[in-house]
């Protein structure tokens, strides 16, 4: 067994030290920290308008360069929170507390220099756990029927609402309206068209994609322009030192590794993510903390936690795609899009059936933090330029990079038509505060849900006993009802709480 | 912002009866077979009583004090005129093709944001109709609408 993983690790790096590939890694971390740079410009748009960009190379390579995207965009987002207090995309708001504090006190380069270096150590050590956990969990789902995988997204669900941030009512009513979107088109079992009336480009259902673009890209643009547009202050301090001391070291080793676990697990759970990682991270230091009154002056701890958590959080979530095949936030469900688009079908069987990404994938992620330490160090230079471009160069580019990706995924304008829709009830949403995310993770697991739901009740002829006689099923429903209970009794979550400080 | 929640509550309650109606009409099947109305019907069960839950929530709330209404502060023109051009766009680019939609578009967005800036607005919409045209149709041999000039 031991041996077998190491062979098969062998053979991932194999995979992703083909030029090819190391070059699509090195593509999608520059442009994963180009977009988390950028304000208004999140990794869900971001992969969204590239994803049409990939279909002519390899599927290894493609989402090879995707995942790098992703986990690019934690370490540029940093950077903006840091030096300029505008949060790059929001698995960095928390780094705003601390981390502007310590570029005002000088200590920018250090604040970057522990936010790369704990990124790197984060996204590597959940990778090991990846690499340590998938096999074992793809073996077990395989044992998994349809009542499993519909007892399993009710577990997402309730996670979903536990995890909002927001209010759970609004986040659960997200939900059930995601469902219902996911149901617009033709019925995978009896083939009935419904929700279309007669409008043709909606018997195909509607694609995440151009949902997400609306959703992430497009409304954001609506909301940007709105205000003032005009240059933000931007903190320049001479960057001296990008490496911490040794003072700094020996307070970060504590936050870094707990960031490390902390943002694993949660990654995992559908409706965690690097958001909420980072916000659980930064509670749990300032708990910790000896002097918890000093956090928000420019702790260190408070940069070194939350940033290694959000990176960790995107290998985590990883783990239910390439395991159950089942992706547990909107940025995941993209790549789950890619994959299928390139006709791999991600769940239980990938690692037996495409060895070449599921191994392929999870080494290309070390090289690709390595890459992402190198670049960042002498590169911070040419991020702070960047932030510089107003945004009246960039909203246009925004657009027309959205009108692009949605045109090109089939070639027809009925895409461009639904991305610029969601865009519209996105900026509503917003308005009236209500989250895009359970809305999208809903429309992707939506469709599996019913397909689960309705084969199960076929199997048991409409018993629902048969979501807890079997044990899995069971287990996994017990879990739920456990987190709706909890959820009941504590008025606030840590995460709340976190947000709130 | 009780107000707003009571708004878009009543709302969401009305969309998810129609969901309803209309996943009836569809047919919910029986329980051993269940119809292709059966899923959302039930999810727009669950919205209803979600956002019932949502107005009764927001009754009991106590009205904030600053209750600024949203919509006064958005730049509805801009906004208004960025929406349309984009739609515009959409509805043009196969007519008219890609390169001449893409040079229109951004110096319409420019010049919607800043009226002064025209020689921005020009030198952006050459450099990023040319520039995506590049790096989309020719490296990465996406299709893309060719319209007037054949291009």
């Amino acid at each position: 067994m031991e041996q077998e993983l190491w062979q098969n690790i062998l053979y991932g790096f194999q995979v992703s030290f083909q030029p090819g590939n190391i070059l699509y890694c090195l593509i999608g971390v520059f442009l994963g920290t180009l977009v988390g740079v950028l304000p208004g410009l999140g990794p869900g748009a971001a992969i969204s308008i590239l994803l049409p960009a990939t279909l002519k190379i390899t599927p290894v390579g493609a989402v090879i360069m995707l995942a790098g995207i992703y986990y690019g965009a934690m370490y540029g987002g940093s950077i903006t929170s840091i030096l300029v207090n505008i949060p790059g995309e929001a698995a960095s708001v928390v780094t705003c507390l601390d981390g502007y504090q310590m570029a005002r006190k000088g200590r920018a380069g250090a604040a970057l220099g522990i936010s790369a270096l704990g990124s790197f150590i984060g996204g590597t050590l959940s990778v090991i756990c990846l690499m340590l956990l998938a096999p074992p969990l793809a073996s077990i789902a395989l044992r998994f029927g349809p009542p499993e995988y519909a007892s399993l997204i009710i577990l997402a669900f309730v996670m979903l609402a536990y995890f909002a941030s927001g209010s759970i009512i609004k986040a659960l009513i997200m939900g059930t309206l995601g469902i219902i979107i996911g149901c617009i088109g033709m019925d995978t079992i009896t083939g009935t068209i419904r929700f279309a009336y007669g409008i043709q480009i909606l018997y195909d259902g509607v694609g995440i994609i151009p949902v997400i673009m609306g959703l992430f890209g497009i409304s954001e643009v609506l909301l940007n322009i709105e205000s003032d547009i005009r240059g933000r202050d931007l903190l320049f301090t001479k960057l001296k030192g990008l490496f911490p001391n040794r003072e700094e070291w020996k307070r970060s080793i504590g936050p870094i590794l707990r960031g490390s676990v902390i943002g694993f697990l949660l990654g995992i759970l559908p409706g965690g993510g690097a958001i909420i990682s980072s916000f659980a991270s930064y509670t749990v230091e300032k708990r910790l903390s000896k002097h918890p009154e000093q956090f928000g002056t420019g702790m260190i701890e408070g940069v070194a936690g939350p940033e290694t958590a959000n990176n960790a959080a995107c290998n985590g979530a990883l783990v239910p795609l390439l395991t159950l095949g089942i992706p547990c936030n909107a940025v995941i469900a993209i790549i789950s899009g890619a994959l299928i688009i390139h006709g791999v079908q991600p769940g239980p069987m990938l690692i037996k059936e495409a060895p070449d990404i599921f191994w392929g994938v999870i080494a290309s992620m070390y090289l690709g933090n390595l890459l992402l330490l190198i670049l960042n160090v002498p590169l911070i230079g040419l991020w702070v330029k960047i932030l510089k471009v107003p945004y009246l160069i960039l909203f246009p580019l925004i657009l027309l990079f959205c009108l692009i990706g949605s045109y090109t995924i089939n070639n027809s304008i009925s895409d461009v038509f639904i991305m610029i829709i969601f865009g519209v009830i996105g900026f509503f949403l917003k308005k009236y505060e209500y989250e895009g995310a359970p809305l999208i993770l809903a429309l992707v697991l939506g469709p599996i849900f019913e397909t689960a739901l309705r084969r199960s009740l076929l199997i048991s002829s409409g018993s629902f006993s048969i979501f807890v006689t079997r044990p899995i099923s069971a287990t996994l429903l017990a879990v739920a009802a456990l987190l709706l209970l909890v959820g009941a009794f504590s008025k606030r979550t840590f995460i709340k709480q976190g947000q709130e400080e | 912002m009780p107000l707003n929640d009571l708004k878009s509550g009543i709302l969401l309650f009305v969309i998810s009866a129609v969901i309803a109606f209309e996943s009836l009409r569809i047919g919910i099947g029986e329980w051993n077979v269940p119809g292709p109305g059966f899923v959302p019907f039930w999810a727009a069960v669950i919205q209803a009583c979600l956002s019932i839950l949502l107005i009764i929530v927001t009754l009991n709330e106590k009205p904030a004090v600053s209750n600024k209404k949203w919509y006064e502060k958005v730049l509805w023109q801009r906004w208004g005129v960025t929406l349309a051009s984009i739609i515009a766009y959409t509805l043009l680019l196969e007519h008219l093709g890609f390169i001449i939609c893409t040079l229109i578009l951004i110096i319409t967005l420019i010049l919607t944001m800043d009226r002064r800036r025209w020689k921005l607005a020009l030198v952006m919409g050459v450099f990023a109709s040319l520039g995506s045209y590049l790096v989309f149709a020719v490296w990465l041999k996406a299709q893309l609408p060719k319209g007037l000039l054949g291009i």
